[in-house]
């Protein structure tokens, strides 16, 4: 009878214990979550120190064989952090290489400003050209102002030839108006025909000398060169080129010479400003 | 029984499983012994059949409480439940007291009740990060190449030194 009674509740008890089991199992995480938790919580104090000891014992390999695992993972991670360096030096090399570059395509501009031995005495203001505007294409903004010591009047220069004067002028912007600019007067001297003149701007890239005193006709290609004037370096300075020349019809012993720059304005990315002489 | 004693027991093995087992290892940290299922096989191989079935479940509960499966409770209450009365119910058949032998019920223990919790967790949810080969090969050998020696200090400690029954001559 109590071999049976006991037979049974072994049955009983393995039963209720599948069934506390299986509510366990099927319980939501939050309810079953609350208990781990408190067990977390109580023996905080063993589980902490138990862990800080194991912490604490990898450090220390026990073995030859752990310590060439552990060696080699900590080697895997140093790799690991090396490449993610070296990656970050790639990239700051490149930015380097780049503002190297810019900083070396000033200096040859600058250079070859300086070349020029009469030029020495003068002051340059590199900018950028931030626009070609005007009804002709004629004027030009440029990303340096008053702030930067320009002012109107000052003359312009672009790949090393005149190609206008400061017209208007703001705290961090400048307008320049080119010499092929309808308003543009400037005095020039054609170099071959040793004649002088005063050329006016016509727009599209193109200007005019007329009345122009020569006793033989201009040929295409012929320099011009801007005359000095106040404000001006006191050197001749290229400005443009002649394209072709034809008689005044009212007096024919004078001629009209058309012009164009020496300097591929459409494409120009910086210009220099002459500020003062030294 | 002494259940003071065994829960004392089953508690500290709780605590020295998350802890300071993490410290045993070979090959692999990842492989340790399961000193829960150590004292699985224990209890179902001295104890009482209704003992055993108590003592398994709350192993198991022990265990599902420690080191939770897929975050939530259950997997190995039923599995060391079962699987621990199982064992008490073969240890009637016959006996498991040398040493190899029981190396061996802890191994084979090892890789059912792996299996069968993993299977489990399937009704709740998809396990993730399921080693067959260190779950159900490597960390029941281990645990059956350690589980024989803490059987001693675990008998002494609960006056239980000596298999309950012995396989019945004929």
């Amino acid at each position: 009878m109590t071999g049976k009674w006991v037979k049974t509740s072994k049955r009983m008890t393995f039963t209720y214990c599948v069934l506390g089991g299986l509510i366990f199992l099927f319980s939501p995480a939050s309810v079953t979550g609350r208990l781990q938790l408190t067990y977390a919580r109580l023996f905080s104090w063993p589980l902490s120190v138990g862990r800080q000891v194991t912490v604490a014992s990898r450090t220390a390999p026990v073995s030859e064989t752990g310590r060439t695992i552990d060696t080699h993972r900590q080697l895997q991670d140093k790799l690991a952090e090396l490449q993610v360096q070296h990656r970050k030096l790639r990239n700051h090399l490149a930015n380097r290489e780049a503002q190297l570059d810019e900083a070396q395509r000033k200096i040859d501009e600058l250079a070859r400003l300086r070349s020029v031995p009469e030029w020495n005495r003068m002051s340059f203001q590199q900018a950028g050209v931030i626009s070609l505007t005007g009804q002709a294409q004629s004027e030009l903004m440029v990303d340096r102002g008053q702030d930067d010591g320009l002012a109107v009047g000052q003359y312009v220069l672009g790949d090393l030839s005149m190609i206008g004067v400061v017209s208007a002028v703001s705290a961090q912007t400048a307008r320049i108006k080119l010499i092929t600019d309808p308003t543009s007067r400037i005095p020039v001297r054609v170099e071959q025909l040793d004649a002088r003149g005063v050329m006016e701007g016509r727009g599209s890239g193109t200007a005019e000398i007329s009345q122009v005193p020569a006793r033989q006709q201009a040929r295409p290609g012929d320099r011009v060169y801007a005359l000095n004037t106040p404000g001006f370096p006191g050197v001749p300075i290229v400005a443009a080129e002649v394209v072709d020349s034809r008689r005044d019809p009212d007096n024919p012993m004078l001629w009209s010479i058309r012009v164009r720059t020496v300097c591929d304005i459409a494409n120009l990315t910086s210009v220099a400003v002459i500020i003062s002489e030294k | 029984m002494r259940w003071l004693r065994f829960a004392v027991l089953v508690l500290v093995a709780a605590i020295l499983q998350t802890t300071f087992v993490d410290m045993i290892w070979i090959l692999n940290a990842n492989i340790k012994p399961d000193l829960l299922l150590i004292l699985l096989v224990f209890f179902a191989v001295r104890c009482d059949p209704t003992d055993a079935v108590i003592a398994s479940f709350a192993i198991g509960f022990a265990a599902d409480l420690a080191s939770p499966t897929a975050g939530f409770m259950g997997p190995r209450i039923l599995s060391f439940g079962v699987f621990g009365t199982l064992l008490n119910d073969l240890h009637n058949v016959f006996a498991i007291q040398r040493l190899p032998y029981q190396g061996a019920a802890i191994f084979v223990m090892g890789i059912v009740t792996a299996l069968a919790s993993h299977l489990l967790v399937y009704l709740r949810a998809e396990p993730a990060g399921f080693s067959i080969a260190r779950q159900c090969f490597w960390q029941p050998a281990l645990s059956g190449v350690i589980g024989p020696f803490v059987f001693l200090p675990v008998g002494w400690w609960m006056h239980m030194n000596g298999s309950r029954r012995r396989r019945p001559r004929h």
